[in-house]
C-alpha cells in the first residue's frame, strides 16, 4: 500500500525548488557528457602534440592543450565518466554501510548498539587519506582505492549523523505498536526507521557525492588516486596545478567543473531534504513555510 | 466471569539511575479482564499502571508472578521475541491492540491514515488487495466515529489531536482483536476532543462485545463512563479492586477516596 506516485511526484519537487533547478541541470550535463563522451570527444585522448603545449582556447581546442599537447575538453568530458562512476559507488556503498551500522545501532540486542557506537566514534577519527593510503598498499591506486577510502569514511559519517533521527522513529510508538504486533526487526527497520530518515540521509549522502569528487582530485595529486593515463577530473588538476602560474586556465578549467559539479550535489541534497520532508512534496521552498 | 488476560502475584523492579539496587515498582498485584470486560485500572503518577498492564499484554516481563491469556501461560522469548515464546504470549500478540497516550508519536508520520490503519492486517499475515483493505479500514474507522471518505489519504501532520488518536483507535481494532490495552487514550488530548474518544471507545465496545478493553487513566470522569471495573495502584502496591459503581461510590480505602475527593465527582 505504499504510495509509488509520490516517489513520481519527486523530480517535480526538485525542479520547483531553486536550489534543486540548479542541480537538476548540472547534473543533467553532468550524464549527458559522461554518455557523449563514451562516443565521441573532440580530439582522440591518446593524440598529444609536443608542439602545441598548454595552448590557450582556440576553435580547434576549445578549453586549450595541455602539458602533452592533449585537447583539455576531451580529457574534461571522459573524466566526467571516472568522476561520475566514483560518486555513484561512493553513494551506493557509504549508504549500504552507513545502514548497516545504523541497523546495528538502533538494535534491540542488548550491547549491540552501544559496541557499534563505540566502534564508529573509534573509526570516524582516521582520515580518508589514511584509509587511501593503506588500502593503497596491496591494491594500488585504482578507482576502487578511492571508492573503498570515500564509502568507509563517508559510511562512518553518515551513521553518525543518522543516528540520533533513526533513535527517533524506531523508539517511536508506531514501532513498539508493529514489533508488538508481530513484525520483525528487519520490518520496523526496512518500513519505519529508513523512511523517516530518508531526508538526513539524502543530504548527507548527496554531500558524500560530491566530497568524493573532491577526494579523487586530492588523492590522484597525492598519487594514491586514480592510475596514470585514467581521465579524471582529479588527474587533469594534477597535472596542470604545477603550473597554475604559468598557464591559470588548464587549472582553471577543471577546478570549475569540480567546483559546479560539487556545488549542485550540495544543493542537490538541501533540494532533496526539502522535498522528502512530510508535505515536502506539496511545498515550495520559497513559500517560506 | 472467566478471564481472559490475568496477572497473578505480579513484581516487577527497574535498575535505579547510578545505583546498584533496583527500585520496586510493583508488589505482588494481581489484576485480570474478562471477555466483554472493561477495567480501569487508576492511580498517581508513577503508581505502576502502565508496568501492570504492559506485563498483562506481554510487552514486559516481570520479575516473578505470571501471566495468562485465554487460560495459556504468556511467556516471551529472549527480548520480548516471538521466536521461543509461548503459544499464549503469541496467541496475545496477534489478538490485542494498542492505544498510546500520543496518537502522534503512535502514528508514522509519512504513513497515510490507510496504510496506518492497514498495518495489523499485514502484520497478521491478511494477504487483502487494495479494495478490500480500504474496505476494512473504512469499516474501522467508522467504528472509532471517522468519516473514512476524509480520512485515508491523510497524513498524521493533517488530523487534530482527536482524529488522530481515533485514527489510533481504529488501528487497534481493525484486526478485531480479543483484548484492548488504552494507555491514558486521553491524557494528550484536548478537553473537547476526549469526549469523542469516549464515544469511540463505547462505539467499540457496542460493536465487538465480547472484547476485552484494559484503560489505564488517572481521569476518573473518563473511567466512570467506560469502565466495569476498577483497580486501584498506589506506588506500586493494589490498594483496592472491584465494580466501577462501589469502588467510586463508596471506596473501601483512603487512597482511592482522596482520588475521587480530587476528582471532585
Amino acid at each position: 500500500m505504499a504510495n509509488p506516485s509520490k516517489l513520481a511526484n519527486l523530480p517535480r519537487a526538485l525542479w520547483r525548488r531553486g536550489s534543486g533547478r540548479y542541480a537538476l541541470v548540472v547534473l543533467g550535463l553532468w550524464l549527458a557528457v559522461a554518455a557523449v563522451s563514451l562516443f565521441w570527444t573532440p580530439q582522440p585522448l591518446l593524440a598529444t602534440d609536443g608542439y602545441h603545449v598548454w595552448e590557450a582556447p582556440s576553435a580547434a581546442h576549445p578549453l586549450g592543450t595541455d602539458g602533452t599537447g592533449a585537447d583539455v575538453l576531451s580529457w574534461l568530458m571522459a573524466g566526467s565518466r571516472t568522476n561520475l562512476v566514483i560518486a555513484a559507488l561512493t553513494v551506493v556503498c557509504s549508504g549500504a554501510l552507513g545502514l548497516l551500522l545504523v541497523g546495528c545501532m538502533v538494535s534491540r540486542r542488548a550491547g549491540l548498539g552501544s559496541v557499534t557506537v563505540a566502534v564508529v566514534d573509534a573509526l570516524i577519527s582516521i582520515p580518508t587519506v589514511l584509509i587511501a593510503l593503506l588500502l593503497t598498499v596491496p591494491f594500488g591506486a585504482s578507482v576502487g582505492v578511492i571508492v573503498g577510502a570515500c564509502s568507509i569514511a563517508y559510511g562512518l559519517n553518515l551513521a553518525r549523523i543518522a543516528r540520533p533521527a533513526a533513535m527517533l522513529a524506531a523508539r517511536g510508538d508506531y514501532v513498539a505498536s508493529a514489533l508488538a504486533g508481530g513484525a520483525s526487526g528487519w520490518y520496523a527497520f526496512t518500513r519505519h526507521v529508513v523512511p523517516n530518515i530518508v531526508p538526513v540521509l539524502s543530504v548527507q549522502l548527496t554531500v558524500s557525492a560530491g566530497t568524493s569528487v573532491l577526494a579523487e582530485a586530492g588523492l590522484t595529486y597525492l598519487g594514491v588516486g586514480v592510475g596514470a593515463g585514467v581521465p579524471s577530473w582529479g588527474h587533469s588538476l594534477a597535472t596542470s596545478v604545477k603550473f597554475i602560474n604559468v598557464f591559470p586556465l588548464t587549472v582553471l578549467w577543471p577546478g570549475l567543473v569540480v567546483t559546479l559539479a560539487v556545488v549542485a550535489l550540495n544543493l542537490l541534497g538541501d533540494a532533496l531534504n526539502s522535498a522528502l520532508a512530510v508535505g515536502g512534496m506539496e511545498r515550495r521552498e520559497d513559500d517560506g513555510r | 466471569m472467566t478471564a481472559l488476560v490475568a496477572a497473578n502475584h505480579i513484581v516487577k523492579t527497574f535498575p535505579r539511575a547510578g545505583a546498584s539496587e533496583r527500585q520496586q515498582v510493583l508488589f505482588d498485584v494481581s489484576a485480570s479482564v474478562g471477555a466483554g470486560e472493561c477495567l480501569a485500572v487508576i492511580g498517581g503518577s508513577g503508581s505502576g499502571k502502565s508496568t501492570l498492564t504492559r506485563i498483562m499484554l506481554g510487552l514486559e516481563n516481570a520479575d516473578s508472578g505470571d501471566v495468562s491469556y485465554a487460560g495459556m501461560p504468556v511467556v516471551a522469548g529472549r527480548g520480548g521475541r516471538l521466536p521461543g515464546s509461548s503459544d499464549g504470549f503469541r496467541a496475545l500478540r496477534r489478538e490485542s491492540g494498542l492505544v498510546f497516550q500520543n496518537p502522534f508519536a503512535s502514528l508514522d508520520p509519512r504513513w497515510t491514515v490507510l496504510r496506518s490503519v492497514a498495518e495489523p492486517l499485514v502484520l497478521a499475515g491478511r494477504r487483502l488487495s487494495r479494495g478490500d483493505a480500504v474496505e476494512v479500514v473504512s469499516r474501522a474507522l467508522r467504528t472509532a466515529g471517522l468519516e473514512p471518505e476524509d480520512m485515508l489519504d491523510r497524513l498524521p501532520s493533517e488530523l487534530s489531536g482527536g482524529q488522530a488518536q481515533r485514527v489510533a483507535i481504529a488501528r487497534a481494532i481493525v484486526a478485531e482483536p480479543r483484548v484492548i490495552l488504552a494507555d491514558e487514550p486521553m491524557s494528550a488530548i484536548d478537553v473537547t476532543a476526549r469526549v469523542q474518544i469516549l464515544d469511540a471507545l463505547n462505539a467499540i465496545r457496542a460493536a465487538h462485545p465480547d472484547m476485552a478493553l484494559i484503560v489505564v487513566s488517572h481521569d476518573l470522569g473518563v473511567v466512570q463512563h467506560l469502565a466495569d471495573r476498577i483497580l486501584v495502584l498506589h506506588d506500586g502496591h493494589m490498594v483496592e479492586t472491584g465494580p466501577t459503581e462501589t469502588v467510586l461510590g463508596g471506596p473501601a480505602e483512603d487512597y482511592t477516596r482522596q482520588l475521587v475527593a480530587a476528582a471532585s465527582l
